[in-house]
């Protein structure tokens, strides 16, 4: 048990039952000792009421927002099985992790009962434990308290915030020679493909059965030419271009983590089959259009850190040049700028957090577009935007 | 969060805030009136409680008025405590002193004056004062200011739910009378302080915003009475409310005539126990006064000598008879240098070195040692002139002439009273008789006539008055023999204690209390030493020495014992004397501390009574349910039916419908028909449209219930019998228990 078994009252109470006790002999006065065998006895009922009872139970957690951005309210739904005589007066709390905040605490009973219902708001990213729930008892005349736990934890994700950006607005990637066309039908459903006549060769799975009984002819599905181009997301976690990692989290880094987001599920959006990896070449997360790639990098990008050494960009692209290139970084000087090759991407964008003087001329010589990444990545993101024509890659019409 | 809901939220912190005040008012009034109940005990009736009552009421009600007035703005205590005050002033210079006040309430420089006479006249009166005190306007006064800060305090206190401070405040403040009384606890004042401890710790957890503040009632009142009725049980028997203070309290001799404070104490205690083989006990001496200044009485400043060294030579001839006693002393409650020993001691056991000896006097004091817990056996001998004897003696003539500062009055009182006599012994007697039978005894009387002194103005108002008590009798005895010029000395000391049932060995055990302190007057004849008196009306015994002709020329005399007990105490005293020592060689023998078990023995039967409380009571409903079931009651069989269940730990959902109980009733073996018939009793009870026509329905419910016992285990049997479960749950939380 975390708590003292009396309250501050509690303890006050018996240490003057002893002074009590004290003066009774040293005055000879029998009352005083009535008042301060009053007080221990008092002291130990109310312990006694307190302590004995069993009390056992089990938590059950329901969060409505399976991942909880930074900053985006949820409401935590606890069904709490109290097992016990009788249901006893206290104030529950729930244990909260820094990442999310909220007023997990109140009266117990409540209003309805044994379920409690609390609101929180993520303010870190990471996954973290909610729980246990705590009930904290104290008998009629706060001299005594106990504190229990109930049930186990739930683990909360708090995934970096996503901003709306500005659209890149013409797609990239001929460069890379595999883009034919972005597809501007992503999520649109099968329904509004166009169909076709049925040519020989074409698989019987395709027959669109619907178009077939309204034309009277065999009809096929629309194959549409659905190579997205791609583009790659680099989140720079080299731990050299970071502050020390302390207990609170680095702004900087979350800044570049939201932006890495942002810029991911934006290009996306865009079209692009988006890979983000990280400056090590590992993988964080791979958006090709289905909903739980986002999810998975969202998650991905909760429990990133910096940490390690970096590689060469080029290295990690594996030989093909991407469309769009987002490189996000910490601190960049000189010396690394000038080594920052971009592998022939179509747009390489480079978002900083904190460039050295002369280090975003620097790139702009190799190519990149920049900008300086602050505590607004959607500005960021388009202050990057304008200098991609004359400074950027090359530019394809669809 | 809008403006409706800033409204709401003000009007409801209103509300608070008003309900607040009146229970703050409620229960600042209540302790209030707890710490001016025990003042009732030391104070005589008279105006002061009402003017008390009402400053606190006044007080009390200001202050819920300014915050129920600013209940809708604020909870800040400046503002009323601030109005208090002014009203408190106001209140108390209009009840006492409105003279020169303007407006009667607005105090100026004469108030503050006649406030200054009332506390100057309370200090006085408390100091000299002997309980109860006389209800005057001093004291009034004083105890209407002291209330009016108490009651503001307490008022603070309770409404900035500093619930502990004011229960100490309470207590230490009602306890006051008592402590300096003397007297003992007031069971009924503790009660009610114990509930208002309660109620203030209940009232601060509630209004508390840091705190869970709801709480089930019943557990409240059951944790309060059970402490209440322990702390009543508890605490009698604890040793410090009688031995403890008997020991830890103890009286100090002043070796001078100002025996009233003690002889006043409230609560005597036991300051000695004696064994000795007498009939009756010895006086005990402590000191001796013969210097008399006008004034006051001072000790004897002749030589002392080690113990070691004896009590020098017996002042009287061999043709003189005397009675030799062995006593054993034991000193429990009184501490100082003086030890009380019987006259005239010859020799003293026990003792270690360090004791010096007044020959003189024959009293034993000390420079190094305390009198407290010593343990020692006395020899003496007390003269017993026949009265033949005695009457031709002289008495000594008094060694320095009457003081031109005792008034005439003394001496022609004295020769007026012994007129008829015609030598000093005869004179000393008709004195005593005089005083004995003219005077009367009285503790508080020269208090109250303001003749509390040994002085001699102080006897010349005794002899009018003719009231006091021993140092008046021995003072005035003392004086007039001086007048008639006989040499003569006041002793302090004990009176013969009380006989106990106790024997130790042969010998009887006496106790001597501290309200046995006194005072008695001797006279010195020529060949016989000192001779006591007993002046005093209604204590101890006069000295009157029988004639000759009677046997063995017989005595009574304070510190002489009855001399009948003489012949038979002679002739064993070489075995006796070391049985005496071995006594006196164990302290504490067992014989004095005894200890007496009933009080171990009730709290035994109290404990065993509450433990059975609960099952007495689930047996009391169980008997009015199966009552009700006689008569066809189908809920209530139904009710035990459950009841017993839970009390069993036996699995039941408050969901359950009577048939799917009573299968299951069924499935643990309980008699089917039984279980039928209650069922459809049940059933019938509840749905049908015309009630059935009841029939018993004990015997089926007597045999469902032996048959749900049967199966279990005893400690299952014997758990739902003592601590019954069903009747510790609350209503309507009867769903978790599945569990």
């Amino acid at each position: 048990m975390r708590r003292r078994p009396l309250t501050v009252r509690g303890v006050a109470a018996l240490v003057i039952g002893v002074l009590c006790m004290i003066a009774a002999n040293l005055v000879a006065a029998p009352i005083l000792l009535y008042v301060g065998v009053l007080m221990f006895v008092l002291v130990g009922a109310a312990a006694i009421a307190v302590h004995v009872p069993r009390r056992g139970g089990s938590v059950t957690r329901r969060i409505s927002t399976d991942l909880l951005t930074v900053d985006e309210d949820s409401l935590v739904d606890v069904r709490f099985d109290l097992r016990a005589l009788r249901v006893p007066h206290g104030s529950w709390s729930d244990r909260l992790p820094p990442s999310v905040t909220g007023d997990a605490s109140g009266e117990f009973p409540t209003d309805s009962g044994t379920d409690i219902r609390y609101r929180i708001t993520g303010v870190r990213r990471g996954v973290w434990p909610v729980g246990p729930l705590s009930l904290r008892t104290i008998d009629p005349f706060g001299l005594a308290q106990r504190e229990q736990e109930f049930g186990g934890t739930r683990t909360v994700t708090v995934v970096p915030e996503v901003v709306p950006l500005a659209p890149l607005g013409v797609g990239f990637g001929a460069a890379g020679g595999t883009a034919q066309t972005s597809s501007m039908r992503l999520g649109q459903g099968n329904d509004n493909l166009s169909p076709r006549h049925y040519a020989s060769g074409d698989s019987m799975r395709r027959i669109h059965w619907r178009a077939t009984a309204h034309r009277g002819d065999l009809m096929v599905r629309q194959e549409e030419e659905e190579s997205s181009p791609d583009a790659v997301v680099v989140l720079d976690r080299t731990a050299r271009r970071w502050q020390r990692a302390g207990v609170d989290a680095d702004p900087a880094f979350e800044a570049a983590v939201s932006a890495c987001a942002s810029v991911a599920v934006h290009l996306a959006h865009e079209g692009y089959s988006v890979d983000v990896i990280d400056s090590a070449g590992g993988m964080l997360g791979a958006l090709r259009g289905h909903e739980d790639d986002r999810d998975g990098l969202l998650v991905a990008l909760a429990m990133v850190s910096p940490q390690g050494e970096g590689r060469d960009i080029v290295s990690l692209l594996e030989g093909t040049p991407p469309g769009p290139l987002v490189l996000v970084t910490g601190r960049l000087d000189d010396a690394d700028a000038v080594h920052l090759r971009h592998g022939g991407a179509a747009a390489p964008i480079l978002l900083a957090t904190d460039p050295q003087p002369g280090a975003l001329d620097a790139a702009a010589h190799r190519g990149w577009t920049s900008s300086v990444l602050g505590d607004d990545v959607a500005t960021a993101w388009e202050d990057a935007l304008p200098a991609r024509i004359t400074a950027g890659g090359g530019h394809v019409d669809r | 969060m809008s403006t409706a809901e800033i409204r709401l939220a003000a009007i409801t912190r209103t509300r608070t805030r008003r309900g607040r005040a009146v229970s703050t008012a409620l229960l600042s009034a209540a302790a209030s009136f707890v710490v001016l109940w025990p003042f009732t005990s030391v104070i005589a009736p008279g105006p002061w409680s009402l003017l008390s009552a009402c400053i606190i009421t006044v007080v009390i009600t200001t202050g819920m008025i300014v915050r129920l007035a600013r209940a809708p703005r604020s909870d800040r205590p400046l503002v009323p405590l601030l109005v208090q005050v002014l009203v408190a002033i106001g209140a108390l210079t209009l009840f006492i002193w409105p003279q020169g006040a303007i407006l009667g309430i607005i105090p100026t420089g004469s108030t503050l004056e006649a406030f200054g006479r009332f506390a100057t006249q309370a200090i006085d009166e408390v100091r000299y004062g002997v309980a109860p005190l006389d209800d005057t306007a001093g004291l009034r006064a004083m105890l209407a200011c002291g209330f009016a800060f108490l009651a503001l305090l307490i008022d603070q206190l309770v409404s900035q739910r500093l619930a502990l401070l004011t229960v100490v405040l309470v207590a230490v403040m009602g306890a006051l009378p008592m402590i300096i009384a003397l007297r003992d606890a007031d069971i009924v004042w503790f009660v009610m302080l114990a509930v208002l401890t309660m109620l203030l710790l209940r009232h601060s957890i509630r209004h508390s915003t840091r705190e869970p503040h709801r709480a089930s009632v019943g557990v409240a009142i059951s944790v309060g009475a059970m402490a209440i009725v322990a702390a009543l049980v508890i605490t009698p028997v604890l040793p410090v409310s009688a031995t403890w203070i008997g020991a830890g309290t103890s009286t100090r001799i002043d070796p001078s005539l100002r025996l009233g404070e003690d002889l006043r104490r409230p609560t005597p205690f036991t300051v000695m126990t004696l064994a000795t083989r007498a009939e009756s006990a010895p006086y005990l001496r402590v000191a001796a006064l013969s210097g008399f200044d006008g004034e006051v009485w001072s000790p004897d400043e002749s030589d002392t000598q080690p113990l070691s060294e004896g009590f020098g030579a017996l002042e009287w001839g061999d043709e003189i008879e005397s009675v030799e006693h062995r006593t054993s002393i034991r000193v429990s409650g009184l501490s100082g240098a003086l030890l009380p020993v019987p006259y005239a001691a010859t020799k003293i056991v026990g003792l270690d070195t360090g004791w010096l000896v007044t020959p003189a006097a024959r009293t034993v004091t000390t420079e190094q040692r305390d009198a407290s817990g010593q343990d020692y056996t006395v020899e003496s001998r007390s003269v017993a002139p026949t009265r033949e004897q005695i009457q031709a003696a002289a008495a000594s003539p008094a060694g320095v002439a009457p003081d031109a500062g005792i008034p005439s009055v003394i001496a022609e009182t004295a020769q007026q009273v012994t007129a008829d006599a015609a030598n000093d012994y005869d004179r000393l007697t008709a004195l005593q008789t005089w005083f004995r039978s003219d005077f009367e005894y009285s503790l508080d009387a020269p208090v109250d006539g303001g003749f509390d002194g040994t002085g001699v103005d102080a006897v010349v108002a005794f002899l009018e008055e003719r009231t006091g008590y021993c140092i008046h009798f021995s003072g005035a005895f003392a004086l007039m023999a001086q007048a008639l010029d006989m040499q003569v000395r006041i002793v302090v000391g004990y009176l013969p204690g009380h006989r106990t049932d106790e024997r130790r060995g042969s010998d009887y055990v006496y106790t001597v209390d501290s309200d046995q302190l006194h005072a008695w007057p001797e006279v010195h004849f020529d060949g016989l030493g000192w001779i006591p008196f007993e002046p005093t009306a209604s204590l101890g015994t006069p000295t009157n020495f029988l004639p000759a002709a009677t046997e063995g020329g017989a005595s009574s005399a304070p510190g002489a014992q009855t001399p009948s007990t003489a012949p038979s105490s002679a002739p064993s005293s070489g075995p006796e004397q070391e049985q005496d020592q071995d006594v006196s060689a164990t302290p504490g023998g067992s014989t004095l501390n005894r200890l007496d078990p009933t009080p171990i023995l009730l709290i035994l039967a109290g404990a065993v009574l509450i433990l059975l409380l609960p099952g007495a009571v689930r047996s009391g409903i169980r008997a009015a349910r199966r009552a009700r079931a006689r008569g066809g009651d189908a809920i209530s069989a139904w009710d035990e039916v459950r009841d017993t269940l839970i009390d069993l730990r036996i699995p039941v959902s408050a969901a359950d419908s009577p048939r799917a109980r009573g299968a299951q009733l069924a499935g643990r073996g309980a008699d089917a028909a039984s279980v039928a018939l209650l069922v459809d009793a049940i059933e019938r009870s509840s749905y049908a449209q015309n009630p059935p026509a009841p029939h018993d329905l004990s015997a089926a419910l007597d045999r469902v219930l032996v048959d749900l016992r049967r199966p279990l285990d005893a400690r299952t049997r014997v758990a739902a019998l003592v601590i019954p479960r069903s009747l510790f749950l609350s209503r309507g939380a009867r769903a978790p228990l599945s569990a």
